[in-house]
């Protein structure tokens, strides 16, 4: 079981795009290089740092082209719509833009609105996923049973060698 | 050494050092702080925050904290004492001192390696020259080294040549003396103060761009506290709000505000006239109006006719009794929404031109909405709180943090407080007047806050004693009326510590001088007539004209402030 | 009834609050101990006696409940030391290799043992990671900050900091550190971390 603060981790690891207000050279990281870095200039920076330069008041953040009310309102639209999973705008769409809308809303246009439909959109994503739980007859259960109990059984072999 | 350029000066030289923050126990200096936290944090430069209350706890703190620190910034303290004198620091340490208190100390001033003061550029000070205060010693030593290198036959041959150039000499020197002396009494005779700390640093964080609204917000706060501690006068206040609205405008009007609204979640900081009433939004209009220096003092509500009078003025806005001691926040709606018009409009009718001040408001999230006026007034109640669980430090601590948005509900406490001390600015005014415990003596009027009433405890903080005596003397003079009282000063006790029998001391300049340059001259007195009497009085409030004093000493010390004033 | 004092012994781990360890029960340990070592000696017996003599059936049944009863004082003696060795280990990432008295008080002799090879070990892998080795118990939650703001609750006196330079931690003054450096501190309760 991951905890969220490392689901959240790994989604730091995203690029964003930001407008610096500083002049810097090129940094070179083990994920790869990033800048450098000219006042005004937009450039991708991972999320972590884009975060981190906004909090200390040196960048603007882009926002991604997705968090846009349109979008959103559409994406929300084929969701409802639509009996299985829509693919999503990005796989850590719920994290970034909890990260965004925390740190930059500023930067956000309409940042309330985009909020409500990031909301919107994860509830019923949510409510697929228990739903699809539910409502289950015996022989769809027990198709399933092998596996899932077959995975309990091999996570329990793990957990007994770590120990 | 004065410094203008922050940034240059100041900040690029401390940038990536570690840093002792010495902050006294008032709001400018909190929000200073406030503000050069959020630049240290934007930077990544470590700081140590220790608060200080006095003279001896800056001497203290410096002490336990300085070792290997070179870099020393001190907010609201220090700038009127002899640093170097008090503190006796290594040669390689750097004071860098925002301090509003003025006038600032001479040696501060010409010390170039180790005491920089960071000033507003637009202040004046009034400086006297340098070679008027401070002799050149070197050049002294100088001639008379030269006197005895000379042989001792020549010497006597040229005796009288040279006693003439000795007496001549010595004159000028006396001269100069005297001049001295009396371009310092010039200099130091008023206490007053500058800019405040606050917009500063304020200044700074603009200059840097890394300013944002919640900074700007500190810095109203810091500049609204000066007002309400009548620290500055309208004047000065006035023109440093019209340079924040200029910051307010640019953070917060954007471009086509109405196709993309800002989050509810940021802060919106906005221009708006205040009524000076006190925390009239959190209270109810009849309580707020009762318990404000401005509306109490002017409709003379000591007395029946003044209360009468009060109602008078209610019905005149239009306004039921009932409602006006309803709490605002639960008054009818088209009452809420009028009152501030209405009440600017019979105010007029009643002699109250002044009621209200151009100040600013804040908002985030739905739930909290502030004005500058009224957190001020929270923070210093937080500072000032008497709640004897508390140490002096954790009082500081407290009102620090009810400054950031994470720990707004410690403003809620504050608000809280500070009704329950004006409260007790109140009644003990009333009791005062009531008892007749105003008394002149002669160039000066007094008042002692008994012992043991219920409100005296309030009266062992600083800032409150002087509300009290500010509220004192405003309504003493108004009350009767007297051309006399009008131009007098008024010093009032409080008990500080009973076990102890120290009394708490301060001093407030007359009216008219208090509205228009907001200076005091009870510093110096207060030391020359403790001098003369060898009374035992300790001055260790970085504000001059705040003393503790044995209590039994206390008419001794004040026989000598009558002969002194007079 | 047997098998309730073992229970017992369960309740008492389970009802300790969160990151507390209760003290080790050497009483309850040992009458759980008593009552299997008693049911034991009455299944020997009933064995005995069932083996010389025919027609003693009856007390087989009697024999499996006890055993059945004996089995389940094990497993919650067994759950009971695992679980508190679970405790004590999540106890080494969060204070280090030396722990508050008031815990180590609480400890049996044994696990005293246990917890100072266990910190022996952890400390020598720690040791031989990377070139000069990584502490594997800071930053447990990914950092979001380089440096936090703490404020001091007591007195600790001069602390070094990792460039060497000395930081004196007294009541109520407050400081802009390294958060790796003020973890421990923290969870010594010696700072309090302050939101900004």
């Amino acid at each position: 079981m991951m905890d969220p603060a490392e689901v959240e981790f790994l989604a730091e690891k995203e690029l964003v795009t930001i407008v610096p207000n500083f002049s810097h050279n090129k940094l070179y990281l083990i994920s790869g290089d990033i800048g450098p870095f000219n006042p005004g200039l937009p450039l991708d920076v991972p999320l972590w740092l884009a975060v981190n330069l906004k909090q200390r008041q040196k960048c603007r953040i882009q926002p991604p082209e997705w968090m846009d009310v349109e979008t959103l309102e559409a994406k929300k639209q084929e969701e409802k719509d639509s009996a299985v999973f829509e693919s999503v705008m990005n796989p850590h769409f719920m994290e970034i833009s909890k990260l965004l809308l925390t740190h930059a809303a500023d930067d956000i246009t309409n940042a309330d609105e985009v909020h409500a439909l990031i909301k919107d959109l994860w509830d019923i994503r949510a409510a697929k996923l228990r739903q699809s739980l539910d409502n289950l007859s015996l022989m769809e259960i027990n198709t399933i049973r092998p596996f899932l109990t077959q995975a309990l059984d091999n996570m329990h072999t793990l957990k007994m060698n770590s120990m | 050494m004065l410094i203008n350029d922050i940034r240059l000066q100041f900040y690029d030289k401390i940038i990536h050092k570690r840093v002792l923050l010495l902050v006294s126990h008032d709001v400018d200096a909190l929000c200073a702080c406030k503000i050069l936290q959020a630049l240290f944090h934007c930077d990544h430069i470590q700081y140590t925050i220790v608060a200080v209350a006095g003279k001896q706890d800056l001497e203290r703190a410096f002490l336990e904290h300085s070792e290997q620190l070179e870099f020393v910034v001190m907010i609201n303290c220090g700038g009127n004492i002899d640093l170097i004198e008090l503190l006796q620091p290594e040669e390689n340490v750097v004071f860098y001192i925002c301090d509003s208190h003025r006038p600032i100390h001479l040696n501060n001033v010409f010390n170039d390696s180790q005491v920089k003061m960071l000033v507003n550029s637009g202040d004046e000070f009034n400086l006297p020259a340098y070679e008027d205060v401070i002799r050149n010693e070197e050049s002294d030593e100088d001639d008379s080294g030269n006197e005895s290198d000379e042989p001792s036959g020549k010497r006597r041959r040229f005796d009288e040549a040279t006693l003439e150039r000795k007496m001549e000499k010595r004159r000028k020197r006396r001269e100069w003396e005297q001049n001295k002396e009396r371009i310092m009494y010039d200099y130091d005779e008023f206490s007053f103060y500058g800019t405040a700390a606050s917009l500063v640093m304020y200044d700074l964080a603009w200059k840097l761009s890394k300013d944002t609204n919640d900074l700007l917000w500190w810095a109203i706060t810091g500049l609204t506290s000066q007002l309400i501690a009548k620290r500055i006068d309208r004047e000065k206040y006035v023109s440093d709000v019209t340079e924040l609205n200029r910051h307010v405008s640019r953070h917060n009007h954007r471009g086509n505000e109405d196709e993309c609204p800002l989050s509810v979640n940021s802060m919106k900081i906005s221009f708006v006239p205040e009524l000076q009433l006190t925390l009239y939004k959190h209270w109810s209009l009849f309580e707020s109006l009762r318990h404000s220096a401005y509306t109490a003092c002017t409709l003379k509500l000591w007395t029946l006719k003044g209360q009468k009078k009060l109602n008078e003025f209610l019905a005149d806005m239009g306004l039921p009794l009932a409602q006006s001691k309803q709490k605002f926040s639960a008054m009818d709606v088209e009452f809420k929404d009028n009152v501030k018009d209405w009440l600017e409009t019979s105010a007029k009718k009643f002699g109250l031109d002044n009621i209200s001040v151009p100040s600013f408001q804040v908002q985030f999230g739905f739930k909290h909405k502030y004005c500058a006026l009224d957190v001020a007034f929270a923070v210093d109640a937080l500072l000032e709180s008497v709640n004897t669980s508390k140490s002096a430090e954790e009082r500081f601590m407290e009102a620090l943090d009810c400054l950031s948005r994470t720990y707004i509900d410690k403003l809620e406490d504050g608000l809280d407080l500070c009704k329950q001390q004006m409260m007790g600015v109140v009644n003990q005014v009333q009791s005062l007047l009531d008892m007749k415990k105003v008394v002149s003596a002669g160039p000066f009027l007094y008042a002692f806050v008994p012992d043991g009433t219920p409100g005296s405890k309030f009266f062992s903080r600083p800032n409150c004693l002087m509300t009290l005596g500010r509220f004192t003397l405003e309504a003493y003079v108004k009350l009767y009326n007297r051309r006399k009282a009008r131009n007098l000063p008024l010093v009032v006790t409080a008990p500080l510590d009973f076990e102890n029998g120290t009394s708490l001391v301060v001093g407030i300049p007359p009216l008219p001088e208090l509205e228009q340059a907001s200076r005091n001259f009870f510093g110096k007195a207060f030391e020359q007539a403790a001098e003369k009497t060898g009374s035992r009085t300790l001055h260790d409030n970085f504000e001059p004209s705040v003393v503790i004093m044995r209590t039994e000493d206390r008419s001794k010390f004040f026989d000598a402030l009558i002969s002194l004033l007079q | 009834m047997y098998g309730d004092k073992a229970l017992e012994l369960i309740l008492e781990l389970k009802r300790a609050a969160e990151g507390s360890l209760p003290p080790y029960n050497e009483d309850g340990i040992r009458q759980v101990l008593e009552e299997t070592s008693v049911l034991y000696d009455q299944n020997q017996a009933d064995v005995l006696r069932e083996s010389s003599m025919t027609g003693a059936e009856s007390l087989l049944s009697a024999v499996q409940f006890r055993h059945t009863c004996l089995e389940r004082n094990q497993r919650c003696l067994l759950a009971y030391l695992h679980n508190r060795l679970e405790i004590i280990k999540e106890m080494r990432w969060e204070f280090g290799s030396v722990l508050p008295p008031d815990i180590k008080n609480n400890m049996s002799e044994q696990e005293s043992q246990w917890f100072n090879k266990y910190s022996k070990s952890l400390a020598s892998y720690m040791r031989s990671l990377g070139e000069e080795g990584l502490d594997l118990t800071q930053d447990r939650k990914p950092p979001k900050n380089l440096f936090i703001q703490v404020r001091c609750l007591r007195d600790f006196g001069e602390f070094e900091t990792e460039d060497g330079s000395m930081v004196v931690l007294k009541k109520n003054s407050q400081h802009f550190l390294l958060r790796s450096q003020c973890e421990p501190l923290i969870r010594q309760g010696i700072l309090e971390h302050i939101l900004s």
